[in-house]
């Protein structure tokens, strides 16, 4: 092995002072790693910037690590909880479901359900095989037989498929209907492909049932030398309702099932109806079998739930409304939601680890490229202890995680306008296709990818990152030019992270007095927008340091912070959208797609929201006429001139990548400053088609005002305040010049204020104006 | 720009099949609007700070809590005119005092009533004989004010009518013994008399006939009682009536008894005041100034017969005053009737304002002062309350309490011209006009506005108007293209469009209103023959707006 | 390739593109001046002219097999130019060996790539 290669995750990203946190790691061509805990200070290598800084930090698991390479379980699929072998049927047997196939014809063999070992070749199963057809397959010690159908599964349309094997005759009957309607499938009634197919024949051999196979709902027992047992043949599509007779079902009582009536109730081994488990707040992994056995069945890798089913009729577009239309589990092959690779080392944070973002380095060789490895997490104190709080946009870390747009998505040079700049990183990961993939992708099927997770690696999560599309870090690494900032101005701070807002609420904002956002706290759960928005009601003083915050909905489940939800709808930004019906989050029932749909457009929140995005070139600031009123005028004091952040790291300016604007019509509160705006941005940067109602020519930065960013300021109950930077450059253009430029003047002198308990700066300056001038 | 007709524009669509004939037409050399941008760099005027300090405090408001409006009885008015409202800079609940004059009033009053004891002792004399003819003086002048201010009838009729009664009422007094409280009421019935007498002509006459009448009347009391031998003809006057001040006191009760009574005299005249002002028949005659009778009328005023309500209610007042005066004084002297009196009266209203309260009795108080305290200063003392009316009269519009009205009407002439010198025309806004914005989306609109056209006049070359008199609705060069954006994008108000007057013959050009249920209006009187030219039409209209904005 | 991508024998949208995109390039080939060479040498990332923001849209909207990028090689001071396979799992093939000193002067290799191909198609 040529290539030596490092990859790592943490069980958790957000800990405190004195927790264990466990490190997993995976590495090629190499056995040892020198890992060395560093504390990060700055990230971005940009020439104009202080560079890439980090401060080593003594602990215990400093030195070298055995390690090696471990094997991912990509891919979805259920696996039947069976300890007393109900399923290693010996007798006559029927196997259906109803299906929706998301990419028949792979070229690979796919199982829908069925108790297979492909290692071996014993069991039997119901799939799809490389030719796209539906198929049955037994075998026994390796020697197989099977029944393939006449008219191959069309893409994206439902079918009620079964096979009837009657055990003496060793007759195996194939049923394969279309049950599409108006609704559910890609194709209407006017297109009437041929969807039936009945062929019936008699089989040389019956199975063979081992008894540590498992039932498995879309895939199949494999076996290899390298990985020991995993799981092969993964579906891709939908699967609805599906079971196990223990007889030989006839085609009329195929066709009742079909057409929706009561399932027969004699014989039945197993019988999972999906649609059953939904609550108003979503739905868990677990499918239920209605059978006699109770035989119910585990996601892995989240399936994903939440999606419409067979009989969907286009009536209710939530399963909150008629969950037994919503029984469509859907499957996908390269999907993942944790590498469950062992912990390769356990570590137990000293009590006295300052406050910080950290990561393991582990370094193999000479420590370049793939050869080094920051595993980032999030250290907050162990009691809160400074008056400042910088919070980690962790959520929309993860809405990013593994972004491979400029590699698949065709539109995202026209979006950036821009040619993308790959690193080494960047095309291994693309190569290996093993990490998953981020909620702004597709599965290779060409459906949204729904879950992320950072229990798995996260290249686009460390330090020196610089986002391809872009040429410019972004998430993480453009948040460390702030935090750099703080240390390198002798700010005391604590971190937070949005796991923490979401886990807390407004108990995790409310020790401190001055909370500042990251450049980009997009993906918000309900639970944090309200953390931030009872914090500013009660008298916090709120920095949103960025742009396009606040904007799109995600979910957690509470057992399991480390995966997201994002669910994509027509009315945001978005790389792909939910199907009709799909837009609701499985993981908590909140509907998926942007916030400002319902009601809480982020203008109601902190004065600002997204005006338009773009790249390339960065603007400056200049101030407006209400940066000269005595409450404000405080923000630009020691400023020379009117030109706020005419440098920066993200494309030479402060107002740059995605801005924010005030609008009154969106909620704004009334008594909103500008402090200072952007303009006169280039046509790459377009309005937010959020805001837009039509497209038509002119809707580019030389030609619609929405396009710019506004510097904000606004005062809240209890002495509460929001300043809003209004771009997503701003924080990037902080450590130029060694830190001291004005965009860093400006932020200091809000620092401050905002610090000071009581009354803040121009505070008396409230009395209606009386001008002379 | 010597380059500016070799650069040229190609159609993009003239590639395709029955694509347009045209493939090159001149055009512009391309400059990047972000050249504007980035070349300003700082307001072209001095910008200075805005915004006015809270130096007073105010009562934090409450919307929550039950808030009770106490209120005057038997009255519908509310003790104080405390507002609820919120600080639009801050958006906290406030509560202001809407009208603060109550407060004032109630403070000064009370001055006055503790004044005798501030007094210094070499003074008192002096200052509490002059207190007593300000209370009766306030008094008169309180109720000259209802026909003057409310009615707006200029009576100068007002001293011949306290004189009249006092000299009736002290003859009687004199003559049949009548004793002192009966005085002032009798004298109420001759002012009413009196008044109905003056009344009539006040309904037909024009103000400045009006008031030579009155001062004709004036002149004739003067004449006939000081011709009367009844009436004291040889000793200037009637001296001797019954007064309410008991001989019996020491001359200092005796004066503080005078000074308490002349302060009640003005109490009850403010009380005259405030109840016929505020009154229905207040109301009304504000409704019918001098000039604007006959709207008045039309609108269902009887003003005629308000005129006569208040011209009885004033004289009646007044002679209950002439009725005080000669139980205060013990008799009256015919200086009553004397010019000079009327005269000092009018200046006291002029210098307080007229029609106002707080303007007649600060404007006796001003006058008194001068004329029977600073006894010092001689007869130079009325050369002082003429100068000091005459400058009232010069220079503010309605009196001292008016000076308010009229600092804030100077202050927005100031503010104009000083915005007229700093600001541009369409340009960005100051600081000062951005606080007088609630949509500071405008604020910024009107710098990105003023940023586009400066770009795009630039753009407007006789290339680009020849080539969309060529292209019009067809594909557009960079340029071009721009300029229509921009016209297509402006707001609806005064937005071009074009009018079909008779279909593919006669069409013409109207400016939208942008206001509901208010149709276009038509911008000149060329006819177009064809849809192409008026459009084209309504372009150069267009350009021609942008290079004079 | 996407399954719905993967099977274009039936999709008519296919040759329309086909159609639209060789009339673009028929007028595309017309705005390939010196000067429109010159300006995105000077400025790759700002507003662009006309003729070269056409150009520049059409590269961007290229499918993705053998669409050019940049590959850095180390940041801030080496870049190689590569070409896209357009198919998950398959890494980019580098493009030529030249090496640019930044990220502009690579970006500007692109550009060069494509008006390359454009000439030539």
């Amino acid at each position: 092995m040529g290539n030596v290669e490092i990859f790592g995750y943490t069980d958790k990203i957000s800990v405190k002072a004195g927790d264990a946190i466990q490190f997993h790691v995976s590495t090629e061509g190499t056995e040892e790693v020198e890992a060395q805990l560093v504390r990060l200070i700055h990230g971005d290598e940009h020439p104009d910037g202080p560079g890439f800084i980090e401060e080593e930090v003594d602990c215990m698991a400093n030195g070298t690590w055995a390690v090696a390479k471990q094997f991912t379980q990509v891919g979805t699929f259920l696996e039947v909880d069976d300890p007393e072998n109900r399923l290693a049927l010996e007798g006559s047997f029927t196997l259906w479901a109803f299906i929706r196939p998301g990419w028949p014809d792979s070229g690979k063999r796919q199982t829908i359900l069925g108790r297979w070992d492909a290692a071996t070749g014993d069991g039997y199963g119901l799939g799809i095989n490389e030719d796209g057809r539906l198929e049955f397959w037994l075998g026994w010690d390796g020697e197989i037989d099977r029944l393939v159908a006449d008219e191959k599964l069309h893409l994206q349309m439902w079918y009620l498929v079964a096979v009837s094997f009657d055990a003496v005759t060793k007759r195996a009957t194939l049923y394969q209907e279309g049950v599409g309607n108006s609704y559910n499938s890609l194709l209407g009634e006017v297109a009437a492909l041929p969807y039936a197919s009945h062929p019936s024949g008699e089989l040389r051999l019956s199975q063979q049932n081992l008894t540590q196979t498992p039932f498995l709902i879309a895939g199949a027992r494999d076996r290899s030398e390298e990985h020991g047992d995993f799981v092969g043949a993964l579906y891709w599509g939908k699967i609805d309702r599906c079971g196990v007779y223990g007889r030989a079902l006839g085609r009329e009582e195929l066709d009742a099932i079909g057409a929706g009536e009561a399932l027969p109730k004699d014989d039945v081994v197993a019988a999972w109806d999906t649609s059953l488990g939904y609550t108003d707040r979503g739905i868990g992994d677990l499918v239920v079998d209605t059978g006699p056995y109770g035989l119910d069945a585990k996601g892995y890798n989240r399936p994903v739930r939440g999606k419409t089913g067979w009989n969907w009729t286009g009536f209710t577009d939530c399963f909150r409304l008629a969950p037994e239309e919503f029984g469509g589990i859907e499957f996908h092959a390269d999907q993942l939601v944790d590498c469950k690779w062992p912990a390769a080392m356990s570590l137990k944070l000293p009590k006295s680890l300052r406050s910080g973002v950290y990561a393991m380095r582990l370094r193999a060789g000479e420590g370049a490229g793939l050869r080094e490895e920051h595993i980032v997490f999030f250290v907050r104190p162990a009691k809160p202890s400074a008056r400042i709080a910088f919070v980690f946009p962790t959520a929309t870390y993860l809405a990013f995680a593994n972004e491979q747009m400029s590699f698949d998505d065709p539109q995202r040079q026209s979006v950036m306008g821009r040619f993308p700049i790959v690193s080494e990183i960047d095309i291994e990961l693309y190569r290996r296709g093993e990490f998953g993939l981020s909620t702004y992708d597709k599965h290779a099927d060409g459906v949204g990818v729904v879950y992320s997770s950072y229990r798995r690696p996260i290249p686009n999560m460390s330090p020196k990152y610089r986002t391809p599309s872009l040429d410019v870090p972004s998430g993480l690494a453009a948040d460390l030019s702030i935090t750099a900032w703080l240390e390198h101005h002798g700010y005391a701070y604590d971190i937070l992270t949005d796991e923490d807002l979401h886990r807390e609420g407004l108990d995790a904002l409310a020790p401190y007095a001055c909370v500042l956002s990251g450049t980009r706290p997009e993906y918000c759960s309900e639970r944090m927008l309200d953390a931030v928005e009872d914090y500013i009601a009660e008298g916090g003083r709120y920095i949103y340091m960025g742009a396009n915050g606040f904007v799109h909905s995600c979910g957690f489940r509470d057992d399991e912070p480390w995966a997201l939800e994002i669910r994509r709808r027509d009315d945001g930004y978005k790389t792909w959208a939910s199907a009709h019906g799909e837009q609701y989050m499985a993981t908590d029932g909140m509907r998926g797609g942007p916030w400002m749909p319902l009601g809480r457009p982020p203008q109601k929140l902190v004065g600002i929201g997204l005006s338009g995005q773009g790249a390339g070139s960065s603007e400056f600031y200049r101030r407006m006429p209400d940066s000269y009123h005595r409450m404000s005028s405080w923000i630009t004091k020691g400023v020379e001139g009117e030109i706020i952040g005419d440098t920066g790291l993200a494309d030479g300016g402060a107002a740059g990548l995605a801005l924010d604007h005030y609008e009154h019509t969106l909620g704004t509160p009334p008594h909103t400053k500008i402090i200072a705006s952007s303009g006169g941005h280039t046509d790459v940067y377009a309005v937010n088609q959020q805001i837009v109602l039509y497209a038509y020519l002119g809707l580019y930065g030389s030609h619609d005002s929405r396009v710019r960013a506004d510097m904000t300021y606004f005062t809240a109950p209890n002495h509460g305040a929001v300043f809003a930077c209004g771009s997503i450059a701003f924080g990037q253009a902080l450590p130029v010049d060694n830190f001291e430029n004005n965009a860093g003047k400006v932020l200091a002198n809000v620092l401050d204020a905002f610090v000071e308990p009581g009354r803040l700066p121009g505070w008396a300056w409230i009395s209606e104006e009386k001008q002379w001038r | 720009m010597s380059e500016t007709n070799e650069v040229k524009w190609r159609n993009p669509l003239a590639v395709w099949p029955g694509g347009k004939e045209i493939e090159e037409l001149p055009t512009n050399a391309w400059h990047s609007h972000q050249d504007v941008w980035r070349a300003r760099r700082e307001s072209k005027t001095k910008l200075y700070p805005v915004g006015r300090l809270r130096y007073w405090y105010k009562f934090a408001g409450h919307g929550g809590r039950l808030w009770s409006r106490m209120r005057y009885w038997p009255t519908r008015r509310r003790v104080l005119d405390v507002r609820g409202e919120y600080n639009r800079k801050t958006l906290q609940r406030e509560k202001t005092v809407a009208d603060r004059r109550p407060i004032y009033w109630l403070l000064c009053l009370a001055a006055l009533a503790i004044a005798p004891l501030l007094a210094p002792s070499n003074m008192q004399y002096t200052l509490l004989v002059a207190g007593a003819t300000f209370g009766i003086y306030a008094a008169i002048n309180l109720c000259w004010n209802l026909v003057i201010g409310i009615g707006g009838i200029f009576s100068l009729a007002t001293y011949s009518i306290v004189g009249t009664s006092a000299f009736i009422t002290a003859y009687l007094s004199i003559q049949y013994g009548f004793s002192w409280w009966m005085l002032a009421p009798i004298g109420a019935v001759v002012g009413l008399l009196f008044g109905a007498v003056i009344a009539f002509p006040a309904t037909r006459l024009d103000g400045f006939y009006y008031a030579l009448l009155t001062l004709g009347l004036n002149e004739l009391c003067r004449v006939y009682f000081t011709t009367s031998s009844e009436f004291g003809g040889s000793n200037g006057g009637l001296y001797g009536a019954d007064s309410y001040i008991p001989d019996s006191w020491s001359s200092d009760h005796q004066l503080l008894l005078g000074y308490y009574a002349c302060f009640g005299l003005m109490l009850a005249a403010l009380f005259l005041h405030r109840f016929v002002g505020g009154r229905r028949i207040g109301r009304l005659l504000r409704m019918a100034p001098e000039k604007r009778e006959a709207f008045a009328e039309a609108t269902g005023v009887d003003f005629r017969r308000a005129r006569v309500w208040i011209f009885l209610i004033y004289a009646a007042a007044l002679g209950f005053i002439g009725g005080f005066y000669v139980t205060n004084f013990g008799g009256v002297s015919f200086s009553i009737f004397s010019f000079d009196a009327v005269l000092l009266g009018l200046a006291m209203l002029v210098i307080g304002g007229i029609g106002r309260p707080e303007g007649a009795v600060a404007g006796t108080l001003i006058v008194v002062f001068l004329d029977k305290v600073m006894l010092g200063l001689g007869p130079l003392r009325l050369v002082l309350v003429g100068l000091i009316a005459l400058l009232v009269v010069l220079y503010l519009r309605n009196g001292l309490f008016g000076i308010k009205t009229q600092f804030r009407a100077w202050r927005d002439k100031k503010k104009s011209e000083h915005r007229s010198t700093r600001a541009e025309k369409g340009g960005e806004m100051l600081p000062e006009e951005a606080t007088e914005t609630d949509d500071k989306g405008i604020v910024y609109a009107r710098r990105f506005d003023k940023m586009t056209r400066d770009h795009l006049k630039t753009l407007v070359s006789p290339e680009i108007i020849e080539e969309h008199r060529v292209t019009l609705n067809g594909q557009h060069s960079d340029a071009l293209e721009r300029l229509l954006i921009y016209f297509r994008t402006r707001e609806q108000v005064e937005k071009y469009g074009i009018l079909n007057v008779v279909p593919f013959k006669n069409y013409r050009i109207v400016a939208f209103s942008g206001h509901k249920g208010v149709p276009p209006r038509l911008v000149e009187d060329r006819i177009y023959p064809s849809y192409d030219a008026a459009c084209h039409g309504v372009f150069l209209r267009r350009v021609q707006d942008l290079l004079e904005s | 390739m996407r399954p719905l991508e993967s099977d274009t024998s039936q999709d008519r949208e296919v040759v329309y593109r086909e159609r639209f995109d060789s009339y673009r390039r028929d007028f595309l080939k017309t705005l390939v001046t010196p000067e429109v060479i010159e300006e995105h040498k000077r400025s790759p990332f700002g507003q662009h002219s006309e003729p070269l923001e056409r150009l520049l849209i059409y590269f961007r909207q290229q499918p993705l097999a053998d669409k050019y990028a940049v590959k850095v090689v180390t940041p801030f001071k080496a870049y190689r130019l590569v070409a896209m396979s357009g198919h998950r799992g398959v890494a980019p093939r580098p493009v030529g060996d030249e090496v640019f000193p930044t990220a502009k002067e690579a970006c500007h290799g692109v550009f060069l790539l494509h008006i390359q191909d454009l000439l030539e198609s």
